[in-house]
């Protein structure tokens, strides 16, 4: 997936292809608020605009920058609410349609909900992983070793299975 | 000693099934965002950062261009 680089591809189709995946990754950060993780993802796609040409591999790149901007939202949030930057709260205050409609999935709240109760780390490693990333091209982009990658995306694991048969058990 | 008794029967989420839910979770993140993303309004705001007209908003840059040096 990081060896994908941009050559031949106009910016435009690009983003038309990518927003969408883009979007659903910061989710995967922990955002819960869709309209949020737009307003993020929307940062990236503005960064690299003026660069695009220079870019090589521009999902890994457009990912970090993300990230990097989401954990910038977070401190923020945290500041200004004066809470620690868990992530599940500070996205909360958004009533969006679209965070509405996903509220009444109970697969994707459960799921968000479980994310979000993971620590910064081992969310990051899970959001590269389930977009398609390995554990090598994670490394790079986390700038950790492979192994750390692969043990925290092992933790994660357990901890999501965790989380989420204690969700299953309060819902019997 | 100190178990909870409503734990027993109660099977642990497998890992399998984390993966199922997040494959429908995906699916329902993307039918939502389909639904509420609107892509040529997030071009032409990226265009607008930098002073420039999308291209689906107006003729090309390169056409612009072009007319641009016809005209000097």
């Amino acid at each position: 997936m990081l060896s994908e680089t941009v050559t031949g591809v106009d910016f435009d189709t690009f983003y038309r292809a990518e927003r969408k995946s883009l979007v659903r990754f910061v989710m995967w950060l922990g955002c819960s608020d869709p309209g949020t993780a737009d307003d993020i993802a929307q940062t990236a796609f503005i960064r690299a605009f003026p660069a695009w040409e220079t870019i090589q591999f521009p999902q890994a790149w457009l990912r970090k920058v993300a990230q990097n901007e989401y954990a910038r939202y977070c401190r923020a949030a945290a500041r200004e609410t004066s809470l620690d930057a868990e992530p599940g709260r500070a996205d909360r205050q958004a009533g969006t349609s679209a965070a509405m409609a996903l509220e009444q999935q109970s697969d994707t709240r459960d799921l968000l909900a479980a994310i979000a109760d993971l620590p910064p780390k081992q969310r990051q490693v899970m959001a590269w992983h389930w977009d398609g990333f390995s554990d090598a091209e994670t490394a790079v982009a986390l700038g950790d070793s492979t192994e750390a990658v692969r043990k925290n995306r092992n933790r994660a694991m357990k901890n999501l299975r965790r989380s989420l048969t204690q969700g299953r058990e309060e819902g019997k | 000693m100190n178990r909870r008794p409503w734990r027993i029967g109660v099977p642990s989420v497998t890992e399998d099934e984390v993966n199922s839910l997040v494959t429908r979770v995906r699916i329902d993140i993307a039918e939502i965002l389909d639904d509420v993303l609107d892509t040529e309004a997030g071009l032409t705001r990226i265009y607008a950062t930098y002073g420039r007209q999308s291209p689906s908003s107006a003729a090309a840059p390169s056409q612009l261009r072009n007319t641009r040096r016809q005209g000097r």
